[in-house]
């Protein structure tokens, strides 16, 4: 049998778009939020694609170090702010101790928006409650500064800040500012007590249930790592929230972050694109638990 | 069955090799001495090498593949794009000062898949609706299927392991097929002309005959499917799909799975052969400033496939991944779609080394379910 010439090539048609090419970013600053956390802002090189980029809050983002991997991150700067994307980074594992060691100047790549966002028209004319522990603020971080710009539009806004020392806290810049502005109270605890540290001390759950909030007219939205959430949301039930009142986002291993590697589902969704964000509603209709 | 047309079994390899010119065909080759078969580039076994190599390969539609065709369309290691850093080699803080990156060759022809068995076929079917589905697609899957035809051979000689009649499945169902084939004695009856493959249809007209008229074929082909019927139902009595899931709903106890996996040794080999598996990887590798970042199949069976950087693992548990694994197949892909992502092709049940079966899981779910009070 001979080998037949096939020289001829016919043009496969990629008409299907592309969701696994990363955009290229240049970090444009790095801030050390915590011992082991970095803020990266980053700018998109590309002029058409930088002047389109559109994101809600809530949003993440794939990011590259090439050569490593790509990892899940929050979008955590404000959906008002044009100038750069930020992302908070805590070192953990080979992505994140890459994305540590990252130059002003370096180049990463960026698939985003991905996921669904916060239902903030869902939330007007309500109370929020809002309970961060950890990097677990990096997400609420754009809704509450889209909220504070319509402040006029929701009810009384609380945010509970847990950390495990004084120094963990991530955006100290925010919640100072947040603190003085008075447009929302902020309660703040760290896990033990140290000298000079005059706010609350403890486990997120438990200051929670000693500020007490009424349930009536508030939502509570958690985000933080899970045991704390798993904590959080006993807590939530115990004060009578009801489970449509009350959100989370949930973190999984990701790879594709459109629905397509299978490892982040539960039951029958996908955290990449059914979430990150859901309701509690949400989560216990699901037949496998998510905790 | 309507038949519209017949190869004679020796104008089977002539009409391969017309049909090569313009597509890559994949077809079923054995290994005769190490009884391995698997879907090969019919290039590939064409190039095989030496006579002694040659002689001992051979094309075989009626044993099982090893492997299900899934791999002509995902392989097993897809290369998604290259990337280059450019750096500037004199600045101190070794910054980069761009990246490249290169998408993998567009220009390939298309892809034939030849001699898969109506399972498989399901199993691409289950692929293009999973990959097919939601906002953001999957580019390289559906690039190769859009411009692939998929041709079927009926299966006349289901194994002991098959249950696809229990599934929705049908040793002679074409309906994703774009040709269907019966295979008799004499060479290979035309059952079905899809629209994707009318083309290569009026371009083989010369190794297409009209049926040997000494036999009634719709007659034998009709005998074949009523035989073949008959041999699976007596493999499972099968399932009702429009209960199946509120039962696995009902039943994510751990301790029932603790049960069920208490012999699974998490190898991941149902996962490996399984035709509607859909789960990778992705992956960087970089030597110098080049490197490509690639994807590679996955396995939920894995407690690595889950586990986060932070040490937090939502199925870290065996019983927990298979969990997951059975009700991905019966319960949460009936919820999105509306099909089982199991077609019955066995091969789970073949190549697990602790006798694991669906069918025998299923079962015990479904009687543990009937005994259990509802509350």
């Amino acid at each position: 049998m001979n080998m037949k010439n096939r020289s001829i090539p016919i043009n496969r048609d990629r008409d299907t778009v592309n969701h696994y090419l990363p955009i290229i970013c240049t970090v444009k600053k790095i801030i050390k939020e915590t011992p082991n956390i970095v803020s990266l802002q980053l700018i998109i090189d590309n002029e058409k694609k930088r002047k389109d980029f559109y994101f809600e809050p809530g949003q993440v983002g794939q990011i590259s170090v090439f050569g490593f991997g790509e990892s899940t991150f929050v979008i955590n700067s404000p959906v008002s702010n044009k100038d750069y994307l930020q992302f908070s980074i805590m070192k953990v594992g080979v992505n994140t101790t890459a994305a540590h060691n990252l130059s002003e100047g370096d180049k990463v790549g960026l698939r985003a928006p991905l996921g669904n966002w916060f239902p903030y028209h869902k939330m007007e004319g309500k109370n929020i409650i809002f309970i961060g522990g950890g990097i677990g603020l990096a997400p609420l971080r754009p809704l509450i500064c889209f909220i504070l710009e319509k402040k006029e539009k929701y009810g009384k806004l609380t945010l509970l800040s847990a950390a495990k020392t004084p120094d963990d806290f991530c955006f100290k810049y925010d919640i100072r500012t947040w603190d003085k502005s008075k447009s929302i109270d902020v309660v703040s605890t760290i896990d033990t007590a140290c000298t000079g540290w005059t706010q609350e001390v403890g486990l997120c759950p438990s200051v929670l249930e000693t500020l007490n909030p009424s349930p009536l007219n508030t939502i509570a939205i958690t985000s933080g790592p899970p045991i704390m959430i798993k904590y959080t949301l006993m807590i939530l039930d115990k004060l009578n929230f009801k489970e449509d009142m009350i959100y989370t986002t949930l973190e999984r291993r990701m790879k594709c972050g459109i629905g397509k590697c299978g490892r982040c589902n539960i039951g029958e969704k996908f955290v990449c694109v059914d979430g990150p964000i859901f309701s509690l509603a949400e989560l216990n209709a699901l037949p496998e638990p998510f905790m | 069955m309507k038949t519209t047309g017949f190869i004679k079994s020796k104008a089977l390899i002539p009409w391969i090799e017309s049909i090569r010119e313009k597509y890559r065909v994949f077809l079923p080759v054995q290994d005769t001495e190490e009884a391995r078969i698997d879907f090969m580039d019919y290039d590939d076994f064409l190039k095989l090498g030496s006579k002694e190599k040659k002689e001992r390969h051979i094309i075989n539609f009626s044993e099982k593949t090893q492997l299900s065709p899934k791999k002509v369309f995902l392989p097993l290691t897809e290369k998604l794009f290259d990337f280059e850093y450019i750096k500037d080699t004199k600045d101190p803080n070794n910054v980069s000062t761009d990246i490249t990156i290169t998408e993998p060759d567009k220009k390939d022809l298309p892809i034939l898949l030849f001699g898969a068995k109506p399972c498989d076929i399901d199993g691409l079917k289950c692929l293009d609706i999973f990959y097919g589905e939601g906002q953001k697609k999957d580019a390289y899957y559906l690039d190769k299927r859009k411009t692939s035809i998929l041709v079927s051979i009926g299966c006349n000689r289901p194994f002991p392991d098959c249950f696809c009649t229990s599934v929705d499945g049908h040793p002679f169902n074409f309906e994703n097929a774009d040709i269907g084939l019966v295979e008799t004695d004499e060479g290979f009856t035309i059952v079905k002309i899809g629209e994707k493959a009318k083309k290569v249809i009026d371009e083989s007209k010369r190794f297409i005959s009209s049926n040997p008229p000494d036999k009634d074929f719709e007659e034998v082909i009709d005998s074949f499917v009523q035989e073949s019927e008959q041999k699976l139902k007596e493999h499972w009595k099968g399932i009702e799909k429009s209960e199946i899931s509120k039962i696995m709903d009902r039943s994510m106890d751990t301790g029932l799975w603790d049960r069920i996996t208490a012999k699974c040794i998490s190898c991941g080999a149902c996962t490996y052969v399984c035709p509607t598996c859909f789960c990778f990887n992705i992956r960087d590798e970089q030597k110098g400033l080049k490197g490509e970042r690639y994807r590679c199949w996955d396995y939920c069976m894995n407690s690595h496939y889950t586990l986060e950087a932070s040490g937090h693992n939502p199925r870290n548990e065996k019983s927990k991944r298979y969990r997951n694994k059975a009700n991905c197949k019966y319960n949460y892909n009936i919820k999105r779609s509306n099909n089982y992502y199991c077609v019955g092709c066995g091969r789970c049940i073949e190549v697990c080394p602790v006798s694991l079966d669906i069918r025998e899981v299923i079962d015990f779910i479904i009687e543990t379910d009937k005994k259990t009070p509802i509350e």
